[in-house]
């Protein structure tokens, strides 16, 4: 008799347990969904929540040579705000302008320039920027 | 190459807005002072320059920076900010 009762125990147990592991992976489904449903926009990916700076890893010239960055260049970066503001200098010097994304290109507009600087986005993530320049060349960068 | 000079090489559009008063890519300035005796050369700034630098490289006397600026006056409205990729004349 107690062992008829300790095996009717075992077996509400374990059937308690496949229930939760069923509700645990129902949450981690409806979780997973609401992230993808969520993922960043590219806007996001470039300007982060509300800035994001970005500075050179790796460049090829127009012939898809690499270009070894100097000292001076690697201490340059890049900042993009969400609310269209972009800074890009160095110690000595910077430069501020707007920035718009549209269709695969990232537009720049310096203060005091009446054109925009264009650039096709090759590749974007969250740690990788890969643009291209119109003679070709391209320009790797990562966030800071 | 750098970031500087690489976000200057986009494919140029002419921005959606109200007139803007620099043209990008300025004759060489009417001053009588800039049509003087030497003669003007085009000059594109290079990151880390400053205009006393290219001064002294040009003239080898970097208080001569002003003639720069007076020079360039349309287009570097504060001396203390060029940029590179810029192009100015020198005098």
């Amino acid at each position: 008799m107690t062992k008829n009762i300790i095996m009717a125990l075992l077996v509400a147990g374990m059937l308690t347990a496949c229930n939760d592991k069923k509700e645990n992976a129902a949450n981690n489904s409806a979780s997973s969904s609401t992230e993808s449903a969520s993922a960043p926009s590219t806007e996001q990916l470039i300007a982060g929540e509300s800035e994001k700076t970005w500075k050179a890893k790796r460049e090829t010239n127009s012939e898809g040579e690499k270009d070894k960055l100097t000292k001076a260049e690697k201490e340059q970066r890049i900042t993009f705000w969400r609310n269209g503001n972009v800074k890009m200098g160095d110690d000595a010097q910077s430069m501020t302008g707007k920035w718009t994304y549209s269709g695969q290109t990232l537009a720049l507009q310096f203060t005091g320039e009446n054109v925009t600087e264009n650039f096709t986005v090759v590749e974007l993530d969250d740690d990788e920027m890969k643009l291209r320049a119109a003679d070709g060349s391209e320009m790797t960068m990562k966030p800071e | 190459m750098g970031l500087l000079d690489f976000f200057k090489k986009g494919v140029e559009k002419p921005a959606e807005q109200k007139a803007a008063n620099t043209p990008r890519q300025q004759p060489a300035p009417q001053s009588s002072a800039a049509s003087g005796q030497r003669q003007q050369r085009e000059y594109v700034i290079k990151p880390g320059d400053s205009l006393s630098k290219i001064a002294k490289q040009v003239y080898g006397n970097a208080a001569e920076w002003q003639k720069i600026y007076q020079a360039n006056r349309n287009t570097i409205k504060d001396p203390d900010l060029i940029h590179p990729g810029q192009k100015i004349i020198l005098p």
